[in-house]
């Protein structure tokens, strides 16, 4: 009795971080969708690149550029990133 | 039971005795503080003109052509006469036409054809130096590359085979290789082992062919390792140690770019010295290994090492009166090195390109 008490509570517990983690990752994509603006890319878009132009010692400069998956769009401002799908 | 036992021990250790495939990455020593100042020889610069028409930001690919130094810029590929840097042409331009690029993704000279590799439209521009459009082709169009490996850089290799630095996919698939490899008719071959793509970010450079030990040398900037990627896979090659000028792990660790160069030019060492590490351009001759190192502050220095003897030069190049300094740009040119310099004195300059013969940096 006292080891299917304990596998029950396991089980929860296991169960109980699952949902969590995944309610977190959801809140972070809710929250990057919305408040990310999209210098180039956007919703239904799957590739943006900011081509290197941005200086940071004066004489490097840095560009980015993403190709998302089905599922994603692309959205490149300061990073280049992939979003779920809205 | 204990014969078998001693069975499977005898096996575990001949396993383990078998011969290693693993060579251990080298390590090059470099001291900041044995560098050499050199006194830049203004008979030796070549300044690119600067006009409306032909203004450059700095150097991103530097192809020698005929009697023209054709420099890519950011969007702009550019024709500069090589003895007077006089502005000559546009080789190509950034639109929509067919002979235009929507980006410069990778450029390399075959004789004296130009070669652009457009990593959005996946095509490749061919040009000559005096801006000729000889044709395009778009050699994924009948091999498609796989979703999670879309190549950013096109390299051909000696033997014919195609290599692809990879862009990011921004975490959208499980995987996302750094390196694949493609038949000479661009038919897909396989994700190099070893390396996955960790940022979106990205410098202009960050790979080379290194075509006597068949492999491409590839690093990022601000982090002390430069990786080698054969058809068996991806492994460090060289480790850099600039000793007390070392870059802290926990700025290496960065993910992005961006966070390790705002970290590297905004604190020093605890000791009061700068940091001094790899950022970009970096090319094998022979048994030496010529790159860049950039300290944090803001000087930069030209490091030839010999990986045989590990002796190295390091170099810095700069005016007396501070007017004239190198970037980290260079070229390897034959018997010469192409080096940028800028003039402090002027920012709305153009690049320039200064000239030193290889054995003077023996």
């Amino acid at each position: 009795m006292k080891r299917v008490m304990l596998l029950l509570a396991l089980s929860n517990a296991v169960l109980f971080a699952v949902i969590s983690c995944k309610n977190e990752q959801t809140a972070i994509a809710d929250k990057e969708t919305a408040t990310t603006e999209c210098y180039s890319g956007g919703n239904g878009t799957r590739h943006c690149d900011i081509p290197a132009g941005i200086d940071i010692n004066g004489e490097t400069s840095v560009g980015c550029s993403v190709t998302c998956d089905e599922g994603y769009y692309a959205c490149c401002g300061l990073t280049c990133k992939c979003l779920p799908e809205t | 039971m204990h014969k078998y036992f001693a069975l499977a021990a005898l096996a575990v250790l001949a396993a383990c005795n078998g011969k290693n495939n693993y060579d251990a990455p080298k390590e090059l020593r470099v001291d900041a503080d044995r560098c050499v100042a050199v006194d830049v020889d203004t008979t030796r610069m070549v300044r690119l003109e600067a006009s409306d028409s032909s203004r450059l930001f700095g150097i991103d690919r530097l192809l020698p052509i005929g009697g023209a130094y054709v420099v890519s810029s950011r969007s702009k590929l550019r024709a500069f006469d090589k003895a007077t840097g006089r502005y000559l042409c546009d080789v190509a331009k950034y639109g929509t036409a067919e002979q235009d690029f929507s980006d410069i993704s990778n450029a390399w000279s075959c004789g004296d054809t130009i070669m652009l590799f457009d990593a959005n439209t996946k095509s490749v521009g061919k040009y000559l130096a005096d801006g000729t459009f000889v044709g395009k082709d778009h050699p994924f169009r009948n091999t498609q590359f796989r979703k999670n490996q879309p190549p950013r850089m096109l390299f051909k290799l000696a033997d014919g085979s195609v290599i692809t630095i990879n862009g990011s996919t921004g975490g959208s698939t499980q995987r996302n290789p750094l390196v694949s490899l493609y038949g000479n008719d661009y038919s897909y071959r396989k994700a190099l082992p070893g390396r996955q793509v960790k940022e979106s970010s990205y410098l202009m450079d960050g790979a080379c062919p290194d075509s006597i030990r068949q492999r491409m040398l590839i690093w990022e900037p601000l982090r002390d390792t430069v990786f080698a990627a054969n058809s068996t896979g991806i492994r460090p090659a060289y480790v850099l140690n600039t000793g007390k000028n070392s870059l802290p792990a926990y700025i290496q660790n960065l993910p992005h770019m961006r966070e390790r160069l705002s970290a590297f030019f905004s604190k020093e060492n605890g000791n009061g010295t700068a940091y001094v590490s790899l950022i970009r351009y970096l090319q094998p001759d022979g048994d030496n290994l010529y790159f860049c190192l950039t300290g944090s502050d803001r000087r930069n220095y030209l490091v030839r090492y010999d990986t045989t003897s590990d002796s190295c030069n390091v170099r810095t190049y700069a005016s007396a009166d501070g007017r004239y300094s190198q970037t980290t740009f260079f070229l390897l040119d034959c018997d010469s090195l192409r080096m940028e310099l800028r003039d402090n004195a002027n920012i709305e300059s153009n690049p320039i390109i200064y000239s030193i013969h290889k054995h003077e940096l023996q």
